[in-house]
């Protein structure tokens, strides 16, 4: 530490006295500083006022003293070689933390400003409690930090298992000493290199614009996507499960920055190599497939995937190249991500977002049902639904099966979403889904018939002219035949025909008076139907000598236009 | 030092501290366009007006303007100049400047004002070459009587400061270089017995060599040459730490880049901590199954960097160079793998450093290592194919023709070891500590030369080279003569 010139003998305890009770104060105000940082949130106006308290109080302190030196010593802090602070071991007392980490001494300078005050204490509250291996402390905090007007020092102390190397006593070569006569007699060895000439090594303006370049473009490096980049060579090369363990740990914290940033088309490509490293470690002897297995279920955890709630409503649905590479992600993801993208869809209220991120759970769920499966048993209706839906484009007597479950679900919307999936993914199913045209609800019967309506010319004309024509139905209610007609006229072909002019033409009264719902229903249908052929019926029927038979037309001209 | 009797008014204050800054970017804008243009130069002519104004500005009519050095800091009129975050970098590179030439102070006359262009421009190139002179100071006082400049002279009484300072600077970058081997070995002890172990004391050391590096202080350089014969590797790794920093200095890159870069160096090599000795230490040529170990080392090297604790931001940064340190610049080289589409900055630097250091140091399988000279004659052969060409320039202009450490055969007869690279004028001819014979068979260090010095009469050189060598040809640490 430097000398202050010596008092005069005179003044000495006076001024002496003077400055060491002034130094004492600016410290017991920087204690009560730092103190109340850690309380406080930093803008909070307490935190605010011991910041500029303690300013204040240096100011005056260095405008008539110079600037506050202070040796930092085990058991406190110096000024001027006398103790100004009594140091106490704990993690409260900054001579504590500065002799902890090494410092030697500290000098706060004059021009000190709040700015450099505040991230001097948030260092000291980052670094407070210090753990006993890690990769930074208060000095290289103070390092990082380019103060301006705080000044340090900082030795080796704190190193006791680290003898410094004595590099004085390194061997330069294993020759022994020669003789200076000798080597100036030999003669010149030939030289073996050419000698560098300055063309060779002069830099041209091009080439300084393009190191500026590199400069540049290795301070918007991101060292995650490098360092990824690198690590399955070194996945493939793992022979330890131990190593493996911890580089697939890594790999993971590191993919789900890449994740964080939405940088799908790299992460797609990290997925299809680390597939290509799995199925290589199937075929050798090395025990590692399951590691990765068990990777691949980590990062498709619902903990992995939680930031594409931040980062999807981010997304260009326009580049084709992100929503292709975000596609590739989904699919390169285990089944199981079903059960975390599920949730996230159902945050989503963008229409396109949502279809595409449905269509990568559908592109898992193609390869195993079951976690869509799973989801139908979640107690959010919402979220069930959206299963349903999705289940419906999945082949396989699995999803089938669940599906089937689901018509008898509690929420009516889930039957109506399952009955609606099954019947449209498969005309085949229709046939034993038919017996819900009789189901005491009545969405799910609206569901059924606007299914059987959408398939013309198919198996639903079968099924629905079987269930009129043979009086399959054990509903009677005209609301009920009336849109079974509906619909027959609505999938209808001329096949129908004939059964629907005889339905309507028929005279026999004795049919009884619920007759009438089976005539108007065939108009209906005829009148569905919009052909030629049941135009020509419709026009007979409007030139009919029986009032019921044009009524039922005029019903259903008013009905259906 | 402090001045803390004045109270000035705060206001007076800021503005006297931006004139001295002004005067300090005026000082700095001459010098270094001096080194450039010649004296017709508009932007040259220019910047003498500038300077000699930035003078008048901060004095009273008829006062003496003196700046001082002393510690690191600027003094002006014996007031602290006050570091402010805009300015820091220009202060520290005139700090530098003044230290490179063991300048103490300036003391500026207010006949300044009469002063010719001509003048201020022959004032700043004697500055500039003063840095080449074995006694600067001396030389430089020369120069300005014999030119007639009165206006500014070197005030004696700080003279003594500097070279104190100098040999405290010396003493401190040698006890970083120890330190920085010592944590390098305890974290390499603990890797191998697979004890948990964090980088803070290494952190600690690369950043004590950042400030060496970016204050252009080429006393770090000179410890680049330590050599450890009986243990290679721990040496082998400070040095292409500290020769990756200064090539990623002068290229241009900021101070934290430079503390991941040093990192990456000490770390390069972590991976042969998984070799057996006597793979390392083979004195003859390694066979098949050896050197596929040995080109296992990169890999390995970014194993032990997962097994460090640190955070996964810092592991990042310093993973990739050392997987990619014996890449080639045509992505040759090992690891060999499909994936490797491209090289980063760090890991071409790193290539370039390690390859110098490895092939100008002795070893235990190879008897005669190259002289640093010839070791970049012979990498520049490899540019484009093994390295970056850029950067592989920008490495030879940092070394010169003959690196720091080299020694050099003269025709006068003499031996003399390299201490430091011509910054500006011909690189071949650098300033070299000559050796000579000491009573106990080794050397001692001799009176300090320069190459570039002629004879006054006949303009010739008054020394040539006649032949390089490797220091480790004597058995010499040429660190210990620099210090």
């Amino acid at each position: 530490m430097e000398k202050k010139p010596a008092f005069s003998n005179d003044s000495l305890p006076t001024k002496k006295e003077i400055e060491i009770k002034k130094a004492k104060e600016v410290i017991r105000v920087l204690h009560g500083a730092i103190k109340n940082y850690a309380l406080y949130p930093e803008n909070h106006t307490v935190a605010k006022k011991f910041i500029n308290d303690f300013k204040i109080c240096l100011r005056e302190f260095v405008q008539s003293n110079g600037n506050l030196k202070l040796d930092v010593r085990k058991d406190g802090l110096l000024y001027w070689g006398e103790k100004v602070h009594q140091s106490q071991a704990m993690e409260e007392d900054l001579a504590f933390l500065l002799f902890r980490d090494g410092l030697e001494w500290i000098e706060f300078q004059e021009g000190l400003e709040s700015s450099e005050i505040r991230f001097f204490f948030r260092i000291i509250d980052q670094f407070r409690y210090q753990k006993e291996e890690s990769e930074g402390d208060l000095v290289t905090a103070f390092w990082e930090a380019e103060f301006t007007n705080i000044q340090y020092s900082a030795g080796y102390a704190i190193y006791d298992d680290q003898m410094p190397v004595d590099i004085s006593s390194f061997k330069a070569s294993e020759k022994p000493a020669i003789d200076l006569d000798q080597v100036l007699q030999e003669p010149d060895e030939a030289a073996d290199v050419v000698p560098l000439d300055q063309s060779l090594w002069k830099l041209t303006p091009e080439e300084m614009a393009l190191t500026r370049k590199m400069v540049a473009e290795e301070s918007r490096y991101n060292s995650t996507e490098e360092m990824l980049r690198v690590l399955p060579v070194l996945l493939s090369r793992q022979d330890t499960r131990e190593d493996m363990h911890s580089l697939l740990q890594f790999m993971r914290k590191g993919l789900q920055k890449i994740v964080g940033q939405g940088r799908f088309a790299f992460v797609a490509d990290l997925l299809k190599k680390l597939r290509i490293i799995q199925q290589d470690f199937r075929k050798s002897r090395f025990p590692a497939a399951p590691l990765l297995d068990e990777f691949f279920l980590k990062i498709s955890s619902s903990e992995f995937l939680d930031e594409l709630r931040r980062i999807l409503p981010k997304m260009d649905l326009k580049d084709k190249n992100a929503v292709d590479a975000f596609k590739q992600t989904i699919y390169l993801l285990s089944p199981k991500a079903v059960l975390a993208l599920g949730p996230i869809l159902l945050q989503i209220s963008a229409q396109p977002l949502r279809h595409l991120v449905m269509e990568g759970m559908t592109l898992l769920a193609e390869q195993d049902a079951a976690p869509l499966v799973r989801l139908l048993k979640h107690p959010e209706e919402a979220l069930v639904l959206m299963a349903v839906n999705l289940l419906g484009r999945i082949d396989g007597p699995e999803s089938s099966d669940a599906m089937l479950e689901m018509i008898e679900h509690p929420s009516g919307q889930v039957r109506k979403a399952a009955v609606r999936a099954l019947a449209r993914r498969d005309r085949q199913l229709l046939g034993s889904l038919f017996d819900l045209i009789e189901n005491p609800s009545d969405d799910i019967r609206d569901v059924l018939l606007d299914c059987l309506a959408e398939c013309r010319g198919d198996i639903a004309e079968t099924l629905l002219l079987d269930y009129l024509q043979e009086r399959k139905y054990k509903r009677r209610d005209r609301s009920h035949l009336m849109a079974c007609y509906t619909a027959l006229g609505r999938c209808a072909t001329t096949c129908s025909l004939p059964f629907l002019e005889k339905t309507l033409f028929s005279r026999t009264w004795f049919a009884g008076p619920g007759y009438t719902a089976h005539r108007r229903g065939a108009a209906a249908a005829l009148k569905k139907m919009e052909n030629r052929e049941a135009m020509v019926i419709l026009d007979k029927a409007g030139q009919s000598l029986a009032p019921s038979i044009r009524r039922a037309l005029r019903k259903a001209e008013k009905k259906h236009g | 030092m402090d001045n803390t009797t004045t109270t000035l008014n705060p206001e007076v204050e800021k503005q006297q501290t931006a004139g001295w800054e002004a005067f300090l970017a005026a000082f700095n804008g001459l010098v270094r366009t001096a080194r450039i243009h010649d004296d017709t130069n508009r932007l040259l002519v220019e910047s003498a007006k500038h300077f000699v104004r930035s003078i008048l500005d901060v004095v009273e009519e008829n006062e003496d303007f003196s700046l001082k050095v002393h510690r690191g800091r600027f003094y002006f009129m014996e007031q602290k100049l006050l570091y402010r975050q805009e300015t820091i970098k220009l202060i520290r590179k005139m700090v530098q400047y003044f230290e490179n030439r063991s300048l103490p102070a300036l003391r500026f006359y207010p006949s300044i004002q009469d002063a010719t262009h001509g003048q201020i421009l022959t004032f700043a190139r004697i500055l500039n070459q003063a840095k080449m002179q074995a006694e600067p100071v001396t030389w430089l006082e020369q120069a300005l009587s014999k030119r007639g400049i009165s206006w500014v002279d070197i005030p004696f009484e700080n003279i003594l400061d500097t070279e104190e300072y100098a040999a405290e600077r010396g003493e401190r970058a040698k006890e970083v270089y120890s330190h920085t081997l010592s944590s390098l070995k305890n974290v390499t002890a603990k890797i191998s017995a697979r004890k948990r172990t964090g980088v803070k004391s290494v952190v600690r050391m690369v950043q004590n060599m950042v400030d060496f590096v970016s204050d252009e202080d080429p006393i770090l350089m000179g410890l680049s040459t330590i050599r450890d014969y009986d243990d290679y590797t721990y040496t082998h790794s400070v040095n292409v730490a500290i020769l990756a920093m200064c090539l990623g200095e002068q290229i241009g890159l900021p101070r934290k880049a430079l503390v991941r870069l040093g990192i990456c160096g000490i770390f390069h090599d972590l991976g042969k901590v998984d070799i057996p000795p006597e793979i390392i230490n083979k004195p003859a040529k390694l066979d098949k199954n050896e050197f596929e170990i040995i080109q296992r080392h990169p890999i390995d090297s970014v194993r032990n960097i997962l097994k460090l604790q640190a955070s996964m931001e810092l592991k990042a940064r310093i993973l990739l160079p050392p997987f990619e340190h014996h890449l080639k610049y045509d992505l040759t080289g090992y690891p060999k793998s499909r994936w490797i589409v491209s090289q980063s900055l760090f890991g071409r630097i790193l290539a370039i450093a390690d390859v110098f250091d490895a092939i100008s140091s002795p070893r235990v399988y190879r008897l005669t290592s190259l002289s640093p000279d010839r070791a970049l004659g012979l990498m520049m052969k490899g540019a484009g194919k093994e390295f970056d060409p850029i950067l592989l320039k920008w490495f030879v202009n940092m070394l010169g023709v003959y690196p720091v450490g080299t020694v050099l055969k003269l025709d006068s007869g003499e031996l003399g070891l390299v201490m430091e690279t011509p910054a500006e004028f011909d690189k071949a001819r650098p300033k070299v500590i000559l050796l000579e014979a000491a009573e106990n068979g080794g050397f001692q260090k001799g009176p300090i030369i320069n190459l570039a010095q002629r004879d006054r009469r006949t303009r010739t050189y008054l020394r040539n080279v006649v032949q390089s060598y490797h220091p480790g040809k004597f058995n010499i640490q040429p660190a210990d003569f620099f210090l």
